[in-house]
This record gives structure tokens, C-alpha cells and sequence, in this order.
């Protein structure tokens, strides 16, 4: 076997991935995933320039006026949002990664150093990581406006954004080899990067808030403050503003020594990155499938809860899937990781940002803006689940074709499963921003989990149909997996276009003057949502019959 | 046994007329006709790309039918669809199971689509599992390898019962000790009046088994009948190679190749 060199095998790859997509498009299959690739592109690029001109009109004016601290704060603040932007949304919203590829690569002659390269040259490309690009260099142009090295902010820029790359990439290998339950050192690892990240920056931030601030007058305070800065300041955000203020006063030695530091977060990013890489990809995956003991006894997290759904006046189709949805999205790495992360998130954002908000906006009160604020983002959270309901299970739909279920009461038992799910989550959400603090009004309450409620039916409706339209493979036992660019670009303005409405109804109590005017218009909303969920069944059913051919053909496939 | 459970009576098991299947210019059915005769073992045979899949996948509802007709027991497979399809048992090319259950709950799944009450459930499920040597307890799909997927996929088929049975390359990928059960509980299911309805490359096999052969080639059926009738004094491999115009002493070689 010939051994080839790293550009041809770099070019065969690029000519791989082309091939493959100039053969879908050729074939009708691919055109309006690349439409809808585009559009969502165009659209990600207008909000990060958008973000990047807003940053822009707060930074430079600061900039011209030298209000140095005012600069450091939002410096850090950006920097800081991007490594978070990076690390943590990913965990929660599903991207689109060039795993396919980097699996299929391994039985070629290339070194899992070279693979790991060419998976990080990847991810640089993806919309992903080009999205906080434009703010970070608003930052970089702030520091250096008027005076300073333009192509030393340039430097800091450039490690800040590959230590992005690099620590995100870390963060989400390790937690998918976390949440297989497999390794315990790398699990250790993750809990430690987590600790880091989360436990150094948070703090840190605080504490940049508070420094300056009257709150932070007494003894006590004032030495918590420092302590949480000292943290925050040895992290990536902190050495990176700092490097920028250097390049803005010229101060070569300070600027090298913070360079020095972010830099030194990239490379132990990329370190702990490529240990990941290398244990997710040649570690358990290579593991023969059907060999070794019985995963329940290997994988300690793995535990099959044996638990029944039985209703009788609900038809055994609707039950039988909703049962096996529930169980499937349950023990899927996507699923446990909503579970697990979307409380916690929640929790933080209950305890910092949601907590922030004390004035009404637009007919909604400060605890409605909350409340509202957390079900919609959970909602948010979940999207990509209703899109393409049937795609996870590649082969297995077959049996909606094969069985003698009927297909409406097939697709209510799959929309049952998802929306018990759904609630596990805000459950264990409310639960949690209860533990933090946050206190609740009984209205407020009901009033928000209808909302939730109307939101879950909706989104169902329209994942339904998208579902048909837009199925692509997924493999729930990964985080990087794709779905229909299509798909998920008309779910979201289908959202976007019903919020207004679900808006109105929430603010009817403050528009009419009773809060229980809130309720009423919720539950008629609730009313003719559900009434038109119910009526979309049988055609969404017909349409999931007429396009069966399409979907089985769609789902049988590797190559995307 | 009514006639809605086991099919109209005296109508054949599978029946086909003039059954078309195109995709776009291609043509990957031509006209077939096939009678199958009730409680027989059928192979249906061809080389690759014939349009066996195709046709099992017409049959079972999987395709739509470009022009022609099917019927199974006596049901028309478009316009009965339901009605055939608590009739029949299907292993499909691409197995139809959900990675992320075990076992036992996809054999659990499928009785559930058939409507079986809970207590056959547990007792079909736990007789096929110990059958199929799948008592693998909590291991999930995802993680069983090729054979323990395929036999799991019959089981499946199986658990409801049904008068006529699907099998697209059942044998591929099973090892030997398997396979043999899988065999005998084959044939046991043809002495009970099941119909089972093969394709397999196999041809060993299907010599050993099939009670009746039918050869597509091109789209086009070129044999049908009794395996006794089809050639006297000739193996079954070298009726295939004659109707599929294959030569026998045919050896390509690849000169570069050490």
C-alpha cells in the first residue's frame, strides 16, 4: 500500500467532499439543502456583522474618549462570550461537523496527527467558528484605534479565535466521551475543563463587574472581588484584553507576556483537544460491534429504566411510539445532554441575566419576561429534535411502512414522546432556577407553562411536515450530526412568524387590565393550535405515504 | 381463523400481474408474473441489480407500483395495504430496527404495531430471543454486530405471526451454527402453512430449501416453477448461470495484482 503525501491526501479529501456534492445536486437531491445552507449562511453573516457594527458604535466611541476601563470590561466581555460561544452553545445546538468524513479517513494511510489537523482546518471553515470573527476584530480595531500596532491586535485576535477553536473542539469531544460512559480519566478531564471554564470565567466576570462598583465597598466583598479576579485574569479572555491594551499603548513587553498567555490557553487547548481526539476516534470506536461484554455492565452510565406506558383508550401505535421515542431520545448522547445541560444553563441564567431584568417590555412584566424568556429558550433548545423526527432512525422507518400501525396515530405517539421529554426538561428547569433563588407566581406559572405547552403543539406541527420534506440521516449516538439546512432555516421563521401571536396573548392581562385575561387567551390559543395539530395529522400522514420512497432513499444513505 | 387474518381462501399466496417498477428511464421491473403457491418455500433468484429487491419491496409496500398489480392471500397490496400487512413478516436488504432500543424492546415495538397483548408479548418475545441466541439483556442495537441484527430482524418479522414471510438475502452474514437453526425453523414454518418467500445469492441454500424458484434477470422473470421441474440431472447453480447468460468457464484475471 502506497503511503501518498499530505497534499495529495488534503486534495483528495477536497475533491471527496465536491464529488459528493456536485453528485446530489446533479441527482435533484441536494438543491435545496444548498439553498438553505446559503440563506442560513447570509443570515448568520448579517446578524455577526450586525453584532460586530453594534459592539462597534459601543467600543469606539469609548476607544476616542480613552475610557480605558470602560474598553477592558467590553474586551473582556466579547472575548469572553466568544469562548463561550464556542465551548458551550455547541453542546446545545446540533452543528454540522465533517465527522462523516474524519470516520471514513481512518482506514486510509494517513497519521492521527494529520487527521486531527485536517479535522481542525475543518471546524477554522465551518459557519461556527467564522460567526464571532467580525466581533473579535471590532474588539482588535477598538484597541488599536488611532495609535496602536495594528498587526499586533491582529495577533491577539488570531490566538484568541484558534483558542476558541481549539477549546470547543475539546469541550465537545470530551463530553461525548464523557456521556458514553466509557472512560473515567477522560470524564475527569471533562469535569476539570468545565471547572475551568465555567467556574474561572464566571467569577471573574462578576468580579470585573463589581470592581469600581459602590456594592463592593466592605472588607468582605471587596476580598471576594479580588479573588475572583485574580482567577479571571490567568484565564484566556483576561490575557487576551490585556495583550490588546498593551498593542493600544505600545507597551512591547506587556503585550508579549499576554500574548505569551492566550497563547499558551491555545496551545494547551489544542493539546487537550488532539487527547481527545485521539481517544474518540481510535479508542472505544474502534472496538469490534457485537464483541465484549454487555454494554450495561462496560458502561456504568448506561442503565435501560424498564417502564411502561399503557393507556388503553390511547391506540397501541401512538403508544408503542411514544414509548420508544422517549426511551430512544433518552438514552441518545443528544438527549442526555439537553437534559443535563439546559437545567444547568437555565440555573445560571435564573441566578445572572434573567435576574437582571426588573423593567416591563411591550405589555410583559419583569417576571413574565422571565418566565416567558426561559420556556422560549428551552423551546429554542429542543428545535432540532421536532425537525427531522424521523431521521434518527435510519433503517427503523422502514417499520412505519412495513407495520399495520396507522400513520396519524404513529406520528401523535412520536410528538408524545418528544413533549414528555420536553417537560423532563422544564421540569427539572423550574427546579432548578427555584434552588437558585428565583421566586415564581402561581399565574405567572400556569400562564407560562400553557405557553410552553402551545409552543411544544406548534413546533410539533410544523416538525411533522418539515420532517417530511427535509429528512437527513442522524446519528443520535453523536453530537455531530446535520440536519436539513432547509429544514431548519423554515422551522426557525416559522417560529419567529407565530411568536407574536402567542406575544399578544401573553400581554393581553396588562392590555385589558386583569391577569386572567392572560389565561383566557393562552387556552384559546392553546384551543385552536391543538384543533389545527389534530386536523394536520391525516395530511401530514398522506404526505408521509406519498413520499415514502424519498425518505426510506434519503435515510439509507451515508454520504452528506 | 377468519378470512381477514389469513387472507382470502384458495387465492395463491403472492400473485402478480403485469407488475411495472421504473425510476425515471430505468426500467428495474418488466411485467412479471409470479404465483406462489400457499405454505411453499420460494426463491426468488437473480444476479445483482435483477430487481429482486425491488420486487420484495413492491410487495411489501415499501415502492409504489408504476402499473401492473400484486395481491398477497388474496389482498390487494395498494389498495388493502393494511389489511396485507398484518398478514406478512418482512426482512428487508436494509434492516428496519431502532439502534437505540434493545432486543427486546424492538421485538416489543412491533407486536405493539400489530396490537398483541402484553402476555403473548413477553411469551413470543422471550421464546424468539432464546431461540435466535439474542439474550443479550440491555445491550442496545447499536452495538450488535452484523448476524445479531440480521437474526434479530427475523425475530422481528416473526413475533407477530404472520401467514407469509419476506426474506431478502436472509443468510448473508450469519454464521454457520445460526444459520442451521434458522434453516430448520424455516422449514418448520412451511409444514405449518406458512409461505416463505426468499432471495439469496446462496444458491446451496435455496437448492437445499426451496420448494419452488423463480430467476429475474434484467427486470425480466425468465424461470418460474417447481424446483423438481425446472432441470433434470443439472445442480441449480448451472440452471442459474444458463439463464442469466453467464459462462461458467468465464476467469477474469487482473495482471497487475501480485
Amino acid at each position: 500500500m502506497s503511503g501518498g503525501g499530505t497534499v495529495s491526501q488534503v486534495l483528495a479529501i477536497v475533491w471527496l467532499r465536491r464529488r459528493l456534492l456536485m453528485n446530489r445536486l446533479r441527482r435533484g437531491e441536494g438543491v435545496w439543502d444548498l439553498v438553505g445552507t446559503i440563506l442560513l449562511g447570509v443570515l448568520w453573516g448579517v446578524v455577526a456583522v450586525g453584532a460586530a457594527i453594534g459592539l462597534g458604535a459601543v467600543m469606539l466611541p469609548a476607544a476616542r474618549a480613552g475610557d480605558e476601563s470602560l474598553l477592558f470590561k467590553l474586551q473582556v466581555g466579547v472575548i469572553a462570550a466568544a469562548f463561550f460561544a464556542g465551548t458551550v452553545l455547541p453542546l446545545l445546538v446540533e452543528k454540522e461537523t465533517g465527522e462523516v468524513v474524519t470516520e471514513r479517513l481512518l482506514v486510509f494511510p494517513l497519521t492521527p496527527a494529520r487527521l486531527f489537523w485536517i479535522a481542525q482546518a475543518a471546524l477554522a471553515l465551518s459557519v461556527d467558528h467564522l460567526f464571532y470573527l467580525p466581533a473579535l476584530l471590532v474588539v482588535a480595531a477598538a484597541a488599536v484605534l488611532g495609535a496602536g500596532s495594528v498587526s499586533a491586535g491582529l495577533a491577539v485576535v488570531l490566538a484568541v479565535w484558534l483558542g476558541v477553536l481549539a477549546w470547543g473542539q475539546a469541550v465537545q469531544l470530551g463530553t461525548e466521551v464523557l456521556l458514553r460512559g466509557r472512560r473515567s480519566r477522560e470524564a475527569l478531564a471533562v469535569v476539570v475543563l468545565v471547572l475551568i471554564l465555567a467556574m474561572g470565567m464566571g467569577p471573574g466576570l462578576v468580579g470585573e463587574y463589581l470592581d469600581h462598583h459602590p456594592l463592593a465597598d466592605g472588607a468582605v466583598l471587596r476580598q471576594g472581588v479580588t479573588a475572583a479576579l485574580a482567577v479571571g485574569r490567568s484565564l484566556a479572555p483576561w490575557q487576551a484584553a490585556s495583550a490588546l491594551q498593551a498593542a493600544r499603548t505600545g507597551e512591547t513587553g506587556t503585550w508579549l507576556i499576554n500574548l505569551g498567555g492566550t497563547t499558551l490557553w491555545l496551545m494547551a487547548g489544542l493539546l487537550v483537544s488532539r487527547w481527545f481526539f485521539l481517544r474518540f476516534y481510535l479508542g472505544d470506536r474502534g472496538r469490534a460491534k457485537g464483541a465484549g461484554p454487555d454494554r450495561a455492565v462496560v458502561g456504568k452510565s448506561f442503565r435501560p429504566v424498564e417502564w411502561r406506558l399503557e393507556v388503553g383508550w390511547i391506540p397501541p401505535e401512538t403508544v408503542a411510539n411514544a414509548v420508544k421515542d422517549l426511551r430512544i431520545i433518552l438514552r441518545s448522547l443528544t438527549g442526555r445532554m439537553l437534559l443535563i445541560l439546559t437545567p444547568a444553563i437555565m440555573g445560571f441564567m435564573g441566578w445572572s441575566v434573567l435576574a437582571d431584568i426588573t423593567e416591563p417590555y411591550r405589555g410583559l412584566g419583569p417576571d413574565q419576561l422571565r418566565f416567558y424568556g426561559m420556556f422560549f429558550s428551552i423551546s429554542l433548545i429542543t428545535q432540532g429534535l421536532n425537525n427531522n423526527i424521523l431521521a434518527f432512525e435510519r433503517g427503523g422507518v422502514q417499520g412505519y411502512f412495513l407495520l399495520p400501525g396507522r400513520l396519524p396515530w404513529v406520528l401523535l405517539g412520536k410528538n408524545l414522546g418528544l413533549w414528555i421529554y420536553q417537560f423532563l426538561i422544564l421540569a427539572i428547569c423550574l427546579v432548578a432556577i427555584l434552588i437558585v433563588g428565583t421566586r415564581i407566581e402561581g399565574m405567572i406559572l400556569v400562564t407560562g407553562s400553557l405557553v410552553f405547552i402551545v409552543m411544544a403543539v406548534y413546533r410539533a406541527l410544523i416538525g411533522n411536515l418539515l420532517s417530511c420534506l427535509f429528512p437527513v440521516p442522524r446519528t443520535m449516538s453523536s453530537r455531530r450530526t446535520r440536519q436539513s439546512a432547509m429544514g431548519n432555516l423554515l422551522s426557525f421563521v416559522a417560529v419567529f412568524l407565530f411568536l407574536p401571536l402567542v406575544w399578544l396573548c401573553a400581554a393581553l392581562p396588562s392590555l385589558l387590565g386583569d391577569p386572567k385575561w392572560g389565561l383566557w387567551g393562552v387556552s384559546i390559543l392553546l384551543a385552536v393550535t391543538l384543533g389545527l395539530y389534530f386536523a394536520s395529522l391525516g395530511p401530514v400522514a398522506a404526505l408521509l405515504s406519498e413520499r415514502r420512497e424519498r425518505i426510506l432513499m434519503a435515510l439509507s444513505k451515508g454520504d452528506k | 381463523m377468519s378470512e381477514n387474518d389469513h387472507g382470502v381462501e384458495d387465492s395463491p399466496a403472492i400473485e402478480t400481474h403485469d407488475l411495472v417498477r421504473s425510476f425515471d428511464d430505468f426500467l428495474a421491473v418488466d411485467s412479471i408474473g409470479l404465483r406462489v403457491p400457499r405454505g411453499c418455500f420460494f426463491g426468488f433468484l437473480g444476479p445483482n441489480g435483477a430487481g429482486k429487491s425491488t420486487t420484495i419491496k413492491m410487495l411489501t409496500g415499501l415502492l409504489r407500483i408504476t402499473s401492473g398489480g400484486a395481491s398477497i392471500l388474496g389482498h390487494d397490496v395498494e389498495r388493502d395495504a393494511r389489511a396485507v400487512k398484518r398478514l406478512i413478516g418482512v426482512v428487508p436488504e436494509d434492516l428496519p430496527l431502532f439502534e437505540g432500543l434493545t432486543a427486546a424492546e424492538n421485538l416489543a415495538f412491533v407486536a405493539r404495531m400489530h396490537g398483541l397483548p402484553r402476555a403473548q408479548i413477553a411469551g413470543r418475545s422471550g421464546e424468539l430471543l432464546e431461540m435466535m441466541d439474542l439474550t443479550a439483556g440491555k445491550k442496545l442495537v447499536a452495538d450488535f454486530s452484523h448476524g445479531m441484527r440480521k437474526k434479530l430482524a427475523l425475530a422481528c418479522a416473526l413475533i407477530p405471526g404472520p401467514r407469509v414471510l419476506f426474506l431478502d438475502e436472509p443468510f448473508e452474514g450469519i454464521d454457520a451454527v445460526a444459520s442451521r437453526h434458522i434453516r430448520a425453523l424455516l422449514e418448520d414454518l412451511t409444514e405449518r402453512g406458512v409461505t416463505v418467500f426468499l432471495t439469496s445469492h446462496i444458491l446451496e441454500i435455496v437448492d437445499r430449501l426451496c420448494t419452488h424458484v423463480a430467476v429475474i434477470h434484467r427486470g425480466k422473470l425468465v424461470a418460474q416453477g417447481a424446483v423438481a421441474e425446472m432441470g433434470i440431472d443439472r445442480t441449480l447453480e448451472e440452471i442459474f448461470l444458463d439463464l442469466v447468460d453467464a459462462d461458467p468457464q468465464d476467469r477474469p484475471t487482473l495482471s497487475w495484482l501480485a
